[in-house]
This record gives C-alpha cells, sequence and structure tokens, in this order.
C-alpha cells in the first residue's frame, strides 16, 4: 500500500457473443513515484487495456487501483475526468494535436483546464521548441509534433506521464530524441512516466519493466541501473 | 452497371443513413412547402367551387327597393341567361334569447318544403324536416351560431319594431336543423335591427309573413357552374349576364313603380273618401250638439224672463200689499175712533132699548084696542050674517018644501020605488040639514049676544089703552131714529171692521203668497243658474269638441297631404344586383387562397437554397470520408462518370424520394392544415387536395436538379485529383490564422477556449455559409411569422386605440329632424360621450384610368374633428394639420395611386358626382381608404355644404354594455345606423388568431429547417473532428467542457445567423406584408421587439435542442479514438 502507484487484482472483461474474454486479467504491479516504467507486451497482450485503466480513459471491472493513496477504481465518470484533468499527462501514439491551434495553444488547451499548470512558453521551452511555438501542427516536423503533445502533456503538471506508443509514428532518430526528452522528464521533474509500447528495446532505459502477456502481468523487473536512451538500439 | 457497384451504392446509403436522411428531409421540406403551399390555393379554391356548384350558390341575388313580386320571379325565369330562380323574403327580427336578452335572428320565407332540393342556395338537412307551415323553423348552423337548440325548441319572437306586421305566428317550432350555402363564413352578418349582428338563422315557410313580396330573387345563371367560380370566365359571363339583367330590371321596376303608385293612390283616394265620410259625421254630430245647446240657450233665456217676470210681480205685489196695509192701518184708526164713538153713545141707547122695551104692553094695548074695535066690527059683520044665513034658512025651509010637495007629486005621479026612495032619502037630508042649520043660527045669536056683553064689560080698559098708545106714538119716532142710528153706526162699524179683518186676512194671504213666491224664484233661479252651467259646460264642450275636430281634420289631411307628397316623390324602385361578392365566403375565401398563393412565392425560396446548400455539405463531406474508396476505384479503373454515378445516385435518390414524400405529405398537408385554420371560418366540407402536377412537377424536378448540381460541385474537385494522392489520407485542414488575430485588442481579450472557437467557425467557410443561412433562414420565417401577426395587431392597436379615437358611430336616417337628433345626443350626454358631426359617404378617387373605392368624410367642425381622429404620418409620426380647407387621403391610398401632397386627385362622391381636389396630406390609417375633406374645400368642391348626418362618438362604454347602447340607439326612429367599432377589432382578432396558426405552421417549419441544418452540420462537424474530441477528453474535459468545445461554434454560428435572419425577416416581413394584404386594409409595417426577440430566442431555443440532442453522441465518442491511427 506504500507504492505510489498500485494495480490489485485489476480485472476487466470484454463481452463478445457469448464467450467473456477478459483483456485484463488480475493485474498486479506497483510503481513509486518518480520513476520510468515501460510496459511492454506484443499486440492484443492487454497493454492498452492497461493503460486505459490507468489513465482513467476506462474502468475496470474488479480490483483496485491506487494512485498516490487513492482508489480510481470504481470511480464514476466525472471523477475519472478529474482524475484524468488533475494527474495525468497523455501523449499519444499520432500526437493527436488540434490542427486548428498552434503549438502554443496546442499546449494552453491543456493547461487552461487544470489547477497548477506551468506556464506554456516555459514548457515548450523546456522540450525545445521555443522558436516554433506559434506554428501550426501542420507546419512542424512529426517529432516536433510529439514534443508538442509532451509538452501538453507535461504543462498540466501531472502526477503521472502515460505515453503511449510515442516513438510509435517516429523514425528510429526522432523516437530516440523523444525517448531521451521522457527520461529527462522523469528524471529533472521526478514524475512517474510510464511508457506503454511493444518495443521491447526501451525497457533497458526503464526504472520498472511490466511485461504483459494475454492480460495478465506476466512478471515485473526493477532495473537498478538504468540505461540512458542514447545507448539504446532497435 | 455491375451488380457489385449497386451493392456498393445500397451499402453506402445504408451506413450513412443518417446523411441520406438528410437530404432526403431537406428536400421533403423544400418541396413539401412549396407544392403545398402552391396547391393550397387551387385546392380550397376548387373545393369551394364544387360546394357552390353542389348547393347552387347564386350568380346573382337581385334586391328591389319596392321588393320584388312573383311576375318579377316569373319573368326572371323566363329570361334566357337564368337557369333558376328562388324568390326569398328576408327579414331581420329580434327573438328572445334564453339569457332573457334579445338577439337579432334573421328569417328566410320561402317554399322550403316544397322545392328545398331546387332551390337556388340549397340548404342541406342535417336533421329533421323542412318547415310546412307557419309556426315551424328550421334552424342554420353557421360558423357564427353559438347556441344549442335542438329540434322541438321553441324560438319567441319578439313584437315587429317596425310597422310591418308580417308575423303569422310569434312562436317558432324548430324542425330541423340545416346548412346553408349562403352563410359559411365566420363573419358576423350586420343587421339594422337589435345590437346590430344577426346571431340566428332562420328558414321559415312562407305562410310565416304575411306578404307576397320577396325581397331577393337568387339566381343562378345558365352555363356558369361550368365555369370555375374564382376565374375570370365565371366574372366574364357574370357581369355580361348582370349587364342585360339591369335593363331588364329597370323594366320590371318599371311597371312595379306604377303598380305601387296605382296602389298607393288607390289608398289615397280610400283614406281621403274616408276622411270625408268621418268629417261629415263630425259636423253633423257637432251640429246636433250646437243645436240642442242653443234650444237650452233658448230655454235658459225663457226661463230667465220669467224669473224677472216673476221678480217684478212680487215686487209689485209687495208693493200692493204695502198699499193695502197703509188703507189697512188707516181704516183701523177710523175703526178705533168709530168704536169710540158707539161706546160712548152705547149707555144712552141702552137706556132708549130699555124704553123700547115697553113696546110689548104697547102693542098688547094696541092690540086690546084693535081687538075691541074688531070684535065690534066681528059682532056687527056676525049680526049681519046672521041675518043673511036667517034668509038663507028660509029659503031652504022653501026648497024643502018645494022637495016634499016634488016627493009627494012624485009618488002621487007613481014614479018607480027606487026613484022615490032618492028622492025620500035627499029629504030627510034636507030636513036633518035644515035642522042642524036652525040650530047652528040659534047658537050663533046667542054667542053673538054674549060677545056683545062681554065687549061692553071692557071698553073703559080699552079707553085707557087708547091715551096709552097715543103718548107712545107721539116720543116713539125720536127713539126710535135714535137707536136706529145708533144701530145703523154700529151696524156700519161691525162692516167696516169685518171689512178690515178681511183686509188684513187677504194682506196676510197676500204677504204669504209673495213668500211662497219668492221660494219658487230662488228655486228658478236655482234651476238657471244650473241649466245656465250645464250650458256653459256644454258649450266648453263643444268649443273643445270642434277644436278636436279641427286639430283631427288638420291632421288627417296632412296626413293625406303627406301621402300625396309622398306618392309625388315616389321615387322609381330599382333593382339592385348583386354577385357573389357581397357573399362574405365568397370574398374571404378567394382572398385568404390569394394569400396563401403569395406565400407560396416566397417562403420555399429559402428550403430550396438550404436543401442545395444541405447537400452540398453532405455530399462534399461524403466524397471526403470516401476519398480512399474513390482512389481505389479510380485506381481499379472505373471513369469519373461510374464513380460520379454513385454520389449523384445516392444524393438523386435522397432527392428523388424526398420530393416524392414532399409532395405526397405537401399536396394534403399544407391544404389540409391550412383549411382546418380557416375552417373554423367556414362551414365548408373537408378540402379535396387532388395530385396537381403542374404544380408537383416543377417543384420536385427543382429540387432534383438543385442537389445533383450540389452533388456534382462536391465531387468535382476530388474527381480532379490523380488516384495516388487519393490513396494517400487527405492531409488535415492545416490551421490558419484568422482575420480577427490581426485585432490585437480584441483577440488578446477573447477567452482561450473562445479563440478555438473562432478559428473553427472561419475554418470550413461553406459550413459556415450554409449555417448562416439556414438559421438565418429559420429566424426570418420566425420574423415573418412574428411581424404578420404584429402587422395585424397594428391595425387594431393603432388603427382603433391611437388613429381613429371614436369607438362608436352613429348615422342617422336623411329625413331625421333636428329635434330628433338633439334627442339622440341628449341620450349620448347621459353615456358621458362626446361627439361631433361628420359627412360620411362612399366614392371614389380617381387618378387617370386608375380608380379606388373610398370614405368620404367631411367633419363639420374639423378641430374638434382632430380630437376624435389623429392625422399624423407614420414614418415621422408628426401630426398633420387638417382645417377646414384640407384635404387628406390615407396612406395605402395615395401609395396606391401615387399621390402625393400637393397633388390633385379627382374625387367622385356617392351622387356620382366628379370634382377635383389639391391634396395637402397623406396620414397614417390601416383600415380601408379615406378621403378626409374639410367642410370649405368641399363645399367649393362640389358647390354645396355637406349635410352632417353622422355622429362620431368617443365614449367609454364597457364592451359588455355596447350591445344595450346600440339597442338603444335603434330605439330613436331617426337613428340608421349605430355600430362600435368592436365588431371590426372582433374581425381582427379573429383574423389574428388564423394567423396564429400560420404562425405554428411558421414556426415548426423554422425548426424543422433549424434541425436540419443544425444537425446535419453539427453531425458532420462532430464526425470529422471524432479524433479531437476523444483526444480533449482524455486531455480532462469535463463533459460539459467537450459540449461547449464544439457546440459553442454551433451556438455563435447560430446567433451570427439569427442576427442577419433578423434583418432577412424584416425584408421578407414587409414582403409578404405588402402581397397579402388586401386592397382596403393596410397592415402594420413595423415588427414589434418583442417579436425579433422571441425569433432570436426561438433560433437559440432549437440550436440548444440540436445541440442537446447531439450531446449524447459526444458522449458516445470513445477517448479509446485517440489512440487509433489516422484513417
Amino acid at each position: 500500500m506504500c507504492a505510489f502507484i498500485t494495480f490489485k487484482d485489476v480485472c476487466k472483461y470484454y463481452q463478445n457473443g457469448e464467450t467473456k474474454i477478459a483483456a485484463a486479467d488480475h493485474v498486479c504491479f506497483e510503481a513509486e513515484k518518480g520513476e520510468l516504467v515501460v510496459i511492454v507486451g506484443p499486440s492484443g497482450a492487454g497493454k492498452t487495456t492497461v493503460l486505459n485503466i490507468l489513465g482513467g480513459m476506462d474502468d475496470c471491472d474488479e480490483g483496485e487501483i491506487w494512485i498516490d493513496g487513492s482508489n480510481i477504481a470504481g470511480l464514476k465518470a466525472r471523477q475519472l475526468t478529474t482524475y484524468r484533468r488533475k494527474d495525468v499527462g497523455f501523449v499519444f501514439q499520432f500526437y493527436n494535436l488540434v490542427q486548428n491551434l498552434t503549438a502554443k495553444e496546442n499546449v494552453e488547451l491543456a493547461s487552461e483546464i487544470c489547477d497548477h499548470p506551468l506556464p506554456a512558453d516555459q514548457v515548450l521551452a523546456q522540450v525545445g521548441l521555443k522558436d516554433r511555438m506559434q506554428n501550426f501542427p501542420a507546419q512542424l516536423s512529426g517529432g516536433e509534433q510529439q514534443r508538442v503533445s509532451i509538452a501538453r502533456a507535461l504543462a498540466k503538471n501531472p502526477k503521472l506521464l502515460l505515453c503511449d506508443e510515442p516513438t510509435g509514428a517516429l523514425d528510429y532518430v526522432t523516437g530516440k530524441q523523444i525517448l531521451k526528452l521522457l527520461y529527462d522528464t522523469c528524471k529533472e521533474t521526478g514524475k512517474t512516466v510510464f511508457i506503454i509500447t511493444h518495443n521491447q528495446a526501451i525497457c533497458p532505459m526503464a526504472d520498472r519493466v511490466i511485461r504483459i502477456k494475454n492480460g495478465r502481468v506476466q512478471d515485473m523487473q526493477t532495473n537498478l541501473h538504468p540505461v540512458s536512451a542514447d545507448e539504446i538500439e532497435w | 452497371m455491375k451488380k457489385n457497384y449497386w451493392k456498393m451504392v445500397f451499402r453506402t446509403v445504408k451506413g450513412s443513413f443518417s446523411r441520406f436522411l438528410a437530404i432526403f428531409l431537406i428536400t421533403a421540406l423544400g418541396v413539401g412547402f412549396l407544392v403545398g403551399l402552391l396547391c393550397t390555393s387551387p385546392d380550397i379554391r376548387s373545393s369551394v367551387d364544387g360546394y357552390y356548384d353542389e348547393h347552387n350558390l347564386f350568380d346573382l341575388d337581385i334586391k328591389g327597393t319596392m321588393g320584388l313580386t312573383a311576375e318579377d320571379q316569373q319573368a326572371m325565369e323566363e329570361r334566357p341567361e337564368v337557369e333558376a330562380v328562388t324568390g326569398i323574403y328576408q327579414k331581420d327580427v329580434l327573438a328572445d334569447n334564453p339569457d332573457g336578452q334579445s338577439q337579432v335572428a334573421r328569417l328566410h320565407a320561402g317554399d322550403y318544403a316544397g322545392e328545398a332540393e331546387n332551390m337556388v342556395n340549397t340548404p342541406t338537412l342535417e336533421e329533421g324536416r323542412f318547415p310546412e307551415k307557419a309556426g315551424e323553423c328550421v334552424l342554420l348552423k353557421t360558423p357564427t351560431f353559438s347556441g344549442s337548440f335542438t329540434i322541438g325548441d321553441r324560438i319567441q319572437l319578439q313584437p315587429e319594431t317596425d310597422d310591418e306586421e308580417l308575423y303569422v305566428e310569434t312562436s317558432l317550432e324548430i324542425v330541423g336543423i340545416a346548412t346553408s350555402p349562403l352563410y359559411t363564413a365566420l363573419e358576423n352578418v350586420t343587421s339594422s335591427v337589435g345590437n346590430g349582428i344577426v346571431s340566428l338563422f332562420l328558414l321559415v315557410d312562407r305562410e310565416e309573413l304575411d306578404t307576397d313580396l320577396y325581397t331577393d330573387l337568387y339566381v343562378t345563371l345558365r352555363d356558369a357552374k361550368e365555369q370555375f367560380a374564382f376565374g375570370k370566365e365565371y366574372e366574364t359571363l357574370v357581369n355580361a349576364d348582370k349587364d342585360s339583367l339591369n335593363d331588364f330590371g329597370k323594366e320590371r321596376a318599371a311597371i312595379r313603380d306604377q303598380n305601387i303608385r296605382q296602389e298607393a293612390e288607390d289608398k289615397l283616394a280610400d283614406a281621403e273618401q274616408e276622411y270625408q265620410e268621418k268629417k261629415a259625421d263630425t259636423e253633423a254630430e257637432l251640429l246636433d250638439a250646437r243645436k240642442e245647446l242653443d234650444d237650452a240657450k233658448a230655454e235658459l233665456l225663457d226661463g230667465k224672463k220669467e224669473i224677472e217676470d216673476g221678480e217684478k210681480e212680487i215686487s209689485d205685489g209687495k208693493k200692493e200689499l204695502k198699499e193695502a196695509k197703509e188703507k189697512l192701518d188707516s181704516s183701523k184708526k177710523q175703526l178705533d175712533s168709530a168704536k169710540k164713538k158707539l161706546d160712548a153713545s152705547a149707555p144712552e141707547i141702552k137706556k132708549i132699548k130699555n124704553t123700547l122695551k115697553n113696546k110689548d104692553s104697547i102693542e098688547n094695548a094696541r092690540k086690546q084696542v084693535a081687538a075691541y074695535d074688531e070684535g065690534t066690527e066681528s059682532i056687527e059683520a056676525a049680526r049681519t050674517q046672521l041675518s043673511q044665513q036667517q034668509a038663507q034658512l028660509e029659503q031652504s025651509k022653501a026648497e024643502l018644501e018645494q022637495q016634499k010637495q016634488a016627493y009627494q007629486a012624485a009618488e002621487a005621479a007613481g014614479a018607480a020605488p027606487e026613484e022615490l026612495a032618492a028622492y025620500a032619502q035627499a029629504i030627510a037630508e034636507g030636513e036633518a040639514r035644515l035642522e042642524a042649520f036652525s040650530q047652528q043660527l040659534s047658537a050663533a045669536t046667542q054667542e053673538l049676544d054674549r060677545n056683545q056683553a062681554e065687549l061692553s064689560a071692557s071698553a073703559a080698559s080699552v079707553e085707557q089703552a087708547r091715551e096709552k098708545i097715543a103718548e107712545w106714538d107721539k116720543n116713539y119716532n125720536t127713539m126710535v131714529s135714535a137707536v136706529n142710528s145708533y144701530e145703523s153706526a154700529k151696524k156700519k162699524y161691525e162692516k167696516g171692521k169685518k171689512q178690515y179683518e178681511s183686509g188684513l186676512s187677504s194682506y196676510k194671504k197676500g204677504m204669504e203668497k209673495i213668500a211662497e213666491s219668492e221660494e219658487k224664484l230662488e228655486e228658478a233661479k236655482q234651476t238657471y243658474a244650473d241649466g245656465l252651467k250645464e250650458y256653459e259646460d256644454g258649450e266648453a264642450e263643444y268649443v273643445d269638441g270642434r277644436k278636436e275636430a279641427d286639430e283631427a281634420y288638420a291632421e288627417a289631411e296632412e296626413k293625406i297631404e303627406d301621402a300625396r307628397k309622398e306618392i309625388n316623390e315616389l321615387e322609381a324602385s330599382e333593382w339592385y344586383i348583386l354577385k357573389r361578392n357581397t357573399n362574405p365566403s365568397y370574398v374571404s375565401i378567394d382572398g385568404n387562397s390569394d394569400k396563401v398563393a403569395a406565400l407560396a412565392k416566397v417562403f420555399p425560396i429559402f428550403f430550396f437554397l438550404v436543401a442545395a446548400l444541405v447537400a452540398l455539405t453532405t455530399m462534399t463531406r461524403m466524397v471526403e470520408e470516401e476519398r480512399v474508396q474513390i482512389g481505389t476505384m479510380k485506381a481499379l479503373g472505373y471513369s469519373k462518370g461510374a464513380i460520379l454515378l454513385k454520389y449523384l445516385l445516392y444524393a438523386g435518390t435522397a432527392g428523388i424520394l424526398g420530393s416524392v414524400a414532399g409532395i405526397l405529405i405537401g399536396q394534403v398537408l399544407f391544404p389540409t392544415v391550412l383549411w382546418n385554420a380557416y375552417s373554423m371560418m367556414y362551414s365548408f366540407p373537408m378540402v379535396k387536395t387532388p395530385f396537381l402536377p403542374m404544380y408537383a412537377l416543377p417543384a420536385a424536378i427543382a429540387a432534383v436538379l438543385s442537389v445533383i448540381v450540389a452533388t456534382i460541385s462536391a465531387c468535382g474537385s476530388i474527381l480532379k485529383e490523380c488516384p495516388s494522392r487519393l490513396m494517400l489520407p487527405k492531409a488535415p485542414k492545416a490551421g490558419k490564422r484568422i482575420w480577427l488575430e490581426y485585432i490585437k485588442p480584441v483577440w488578446s481579450r477573447m477567452r482561450f477556449t473562445h479563440k478555438v472557437t473562432a478559428r473553427n467557425m472561419f475554418r470550413y467557410k461553406k459550413r459556415l455559409c450554409m449555417t448562416l443561412v439556414g438559421i438565418a433562414g429559420c429566424t426570418a420565417l420566425l420574423v415573418t411569422g412574428f411581424g404578420i401577426r404584429d402587422s395585424i395587431s397594428d391595425i387594431v392597436e393603432i388603427q382603433y386605440e391611437q388613429l381613429q379615437k371614436y369607438g362608436l358611430s352613429v348615422g342617422f336616417s336623411d329625413d331625421a329632424t333636428e329635434q330628433e337628433k338633439q334627442e339622440v345626443t341628449s341620450y349620448l350626454d347621459t353615456l358621458e360621450a362626446s361627439y361631433t358631426a361628420l359627412h360620411m359617404e362612399q366614392g371614389k378617387a380617381i387618378i387617370g384610368d386608375q380608380q379606388e373605392d373610398v370614405y368620404l368624410d367631411v367633419p363639420e367642425d374639423a378641430a374638434a374633428f382632430t380630437s376624435f381622429m389623429t392625422f399624423r404620418d407614420r414614418k415621422t409620426q408628426e401630426t398633420v394639420p387638417f382645417d377646414d380647407n384640407s384635404v387628406l387621403l390615407t396612406e395605402k391610398l395615395a401609395s396606391t395611386l401615387d399621390v402625393h401632397p400637393g397633388d390633385t386627385v379627382t374625387i367622385e362622391n356617392g351622387d356620382e358626382k366628379r370634382f377635383s381636389v389639391e391634396v395637402t396630406g397623406i396620414v397614417e390609417n390601416y383600415v380601408r381608404a379615406f378621403v378626409y375633406i374639410g367642410r370649405n374645400a368641399y363645399r367649393e368642391a362640389v358647390g354645396e355644404d355637406a349635410d352632417f348626418t353622422t355622429l362620431a362618438v368617443l365614449c367609454d362604454v364597457p364592451a359588455s354594455e355596447e350591445d344595450q347602447v346600440i339597442i338603444a340607439l335603434h330605439q330613436f326612429s331617426c337613428v340608421g345606423s349605430a355600430n362600435f367599432m368592436t365588431a371590426s377589432i372582433q374581425s381582427f382578432e379573429n383574423m389574428l388568431s388564423k394567423i396564429d396558426f400560420i404562425v405554428i405552421v411558421l414556426i415548426i417549419c423554422a425548426a424543422i429547417l433549424a434541425f436540419v441544418v443544425l444537425y446535419n452540420l453539427t453531425n458532420i462537424n462532430i464526425s470529422e473532428r471524432q479524433r479531437e474530441i476523444a483526444t480533449i477528453k482524455v486531455l480532462g474535459f469535463y463533459a460539459g467542457e467537450v459540449d461547449a468545445y464544439i457546440f459553442r461554434e454551433t451556438f455563435l454560428l447560430s446567433l451570427l445567423g439569427a442576427v442577419c435572419g433578423l434583418f432577412v425577416g424584416t425584408a421578407l416581413h414587409r414582403f409578404v406584408v405588402v402581397t397579402v394584404e388586401v386592397s382596403n386594409i393596410m397592415f402594420g409595417r413595423s415588427i414589434y421587439p418583442l417579436s425579433y426577440l422571441f425569433s432570436l430566442v426561438l433560433t437559440l431555443l432549437f440550436t440548444i435542442l440540436v445541440c442537446l440532442a447531439l450531446s449524447r453522441r459526444l458522449k458516445k465518442i470513445s477517448m479509446v479514438e485517440s489512440l487509433k491511427s489516422v484513417d
């Protein structure tokens, strides 16, 4: 119970005709504050379900989810929204920037709605986009867009940062840069960062690796000596 | 095409059904609206035309100023242009209301029992039967009828107010309930009796009214039924026949005149004769009375004379009596003195008398003497006699001896024994008598001797007596004369006294008599006085009678004179031939359907425009969504046409189906719905809604074409691109700065989310446009709907509250006298009303060939009139001056004739006299067309002063008491008409309630428009931005914030569109009002601020409803979407 984040026997079922499929089957894991956690598993293993539940986008059918001392399992939709709003920063595979807004505005879109946002300019500078703040997403490269996406997540000053395949749509070099940014962010700001990926190569840089297969946690290891993102190869 | 191609098309429809539905709906709406509105007018007209034909509604209604006769009817029937004629006597009467008040009933007397089915204006029996005799009636169910009578109820008629006396029965039993084509409109039928509004329509048998005349001949014309009642051909036919019948009417009227004149003259002659006879009678009566009076007078005069005579007599008598009294008094005096004398001489006389009493002894002495003398003489005489008797005895002795010798001789001669016996007896008797005689002689001689002796013894006393007598005789004469004179005096006195007493008594008697006659005279006088009084009374009575008679004569003569005058002044009777335009339902059906037709010109334009826009945006989105598919097909080798065809088929099918649905629904729904709105005003059967291809097909073709054009333009750009590029996902439309950002003060102050909204709004111009047009259209429809209502309520509020302040107009009949008018005004004074006199007539205002019917109002006192009527300019609200020289035209009239102040306009007054006046001003007015002319201006133009026979009355009478006032006013014989404006206000308010329905229809259409447009667009918007929405959800936007993020745009666009709509609506309203208004009414031009507000609020409400509906869809968007890859 002392862990910052605790998943305890979390189950999620999907009804498919007659059969009930467990997307998450008694998932248990924990993570400490300031850790970079990588959840890894093949497609369809249930990692997105875990992400959804952890990100407050979906609720679980059974189990407890303790985040910083409060259980989000069984929260109402509105309470979940509040949780997302205040405690979670989300980085999407496809950046999901609003095309009609400039980089800065996209960041502001998130910071507008939370209590203690970080200044958009500062966060954008932090992710290295000081000069591109006034650009529309269409005018930015993929990496830049993902940086805006990360900035948007960070600006909310969340308790945890959830990144869904952050490098999935990026080329190798840019992907590594983004991973580095995430790593640095984790270390510099002390935020808990979850990276959900199918890419095993990312595991070495994590403080904790959770392997998921068939809706179950196959194993969870803490990595006492994580390597820098620069050193990862795939 | 290939089977799979069709499958694809079909699946596309199935897969995007809401989109298909949007095109379908908007096309259906547009087409339905257009077709519906287009068909309504012809549908209503042809339904009504059918109804009219079925019920033989009159083509012409002939009224005669003197009534019409059976001959007129017959003559009409023989006219070639006439199909059928029905004569009716129509009479408005008062009937008892169940709640005790009176109501106006209109009686139609006709031969219903006999020929109801063949009658012109055939009544349709719903229940019961037609009246067969007096005392029965059929109640007409009209739209204005609100009572609850059933068969068997009785209607009590009140006594006739005019002197017609036509009733046969005053209690009418309802024997049936029917409808009549004459009364099919909810429009009050006015009447000149009671409260002025007919509330009961009754069909009665001809027997119910005691007259041979008709008031109306209802005529159907040959070949008129075949014509469309609202068409030009019908109009032409009826006009032609009316003209020819007009001439015929003149002939008939002339005949009628002659009959009437003859009748009146006969009547007059009768009346005159009667008058003369009566006069003669009266005169004779009067004459008799006079004679009686004269006789009485003569009698009275006689009586008077008698009285006078009596009086004279009495006074004469009195005088006489007085004289007699005087005489009596003097004789009394004399008598008294005579008595005194007598009394004085009485003792002496008594002595004398005593002396004289010795007379007896003297007499005795005298007698003694006389007896002595006599005795002496008688002795001497007796001695002589005795000697004579001695001689006689000797002679008788000698005779006896002779007889004795005769006996002896006879005895001796032997005489018969008997003779001898008689002799012997006679001798014996003689001897006896001789013997008696001789004795007597010896006795007488002895007595003589003794008397001698006695005498000689008394000789001495006789001597003494002789002496005494001698002395007596010596004094006696004196004494006797004294006594005698006393006695005679006494006698005289006695006589005088007796005379006096008798005189006194006769005097007394006279006095009594006088008193008696005086009494009698008094009586006579009384009688006379009575008689006189009676006479005087009689005289007075006579004078009165005379006067009365004279007055009666004068009156009768005057009446006769009047009657004669009337005959002389008998106006030629006239036929008035009225067309159907006097039937309220005919006119208003025509007008109302025109209005609907006019609406059809404008409203559907919106729907077409919007339908095209909806098709355009929908198809654009669809093409974009299927971009990859299009690319694939292109790559597979499908031609552009084939690809286009899919979308054309998709949109075209939606359009065609929509059109069909629109036609099917619209052509039934709109006429039915509008007809239902009108049906409370009419009692026509259901409207028929046939398929009218001439309206439906063009509308459908236009709608489908606009959808197809929109689709082609949506596909155009994509089809030009090469397949490879199409295969790639379309780069999301790049964000762009918008012009608003360059206005720093505004932009910097905007909240962040608002900036987002602003950017998004301008991002898709097509959608912006469509939303603006759709919402503007919606708001404009609402503004128009509410505005029309405002315009009509303006009529009531401005016309009857601000402009025409007087609420009551009272028209005097032409022959009303000043005194009669005074009675009316003093009645009005009791209501604390103020009033002013007007001259009012109907005329025409003419400019060139154009002429308009107008009312000419000439106030008696222009200055006073301005407080009854406000003259002002509508736009500036400034007062337009009006004085005795002014000529003002009402606004609509002026604009129709294009007249401006300073122009000259020709006016034709009621007598068809034309004159020109210069217009001095144009004034605001909404109902009817007026020309207000100052009296001087009128006099100068016409040449004579106007007669002011109408009163404009400003009074504060509660609506509930208006009826009473009207009834009270109609009691004055000089009041020809009395109307409160309430009736007009009422009819406008009725109109308002119809308009309310149209407003509701407009609101519904506006709502559908708003829903289709907003739902469709927002739906597209949401589906396009699904990912974005999912993202912001993940970012932690609350549901409300998500809604706001998306709907703020919709809402703002709506607001913008609505504001535009206010302007468009204002223009549209103006157009509709000008198109819809009928010639004698100007609708208000302005829309109330509240209507704008309502329109705005309703539009936004629709938007909110759409948002609420779509908010569910927003909720359904899963956040997982955000994790998915781009298409």
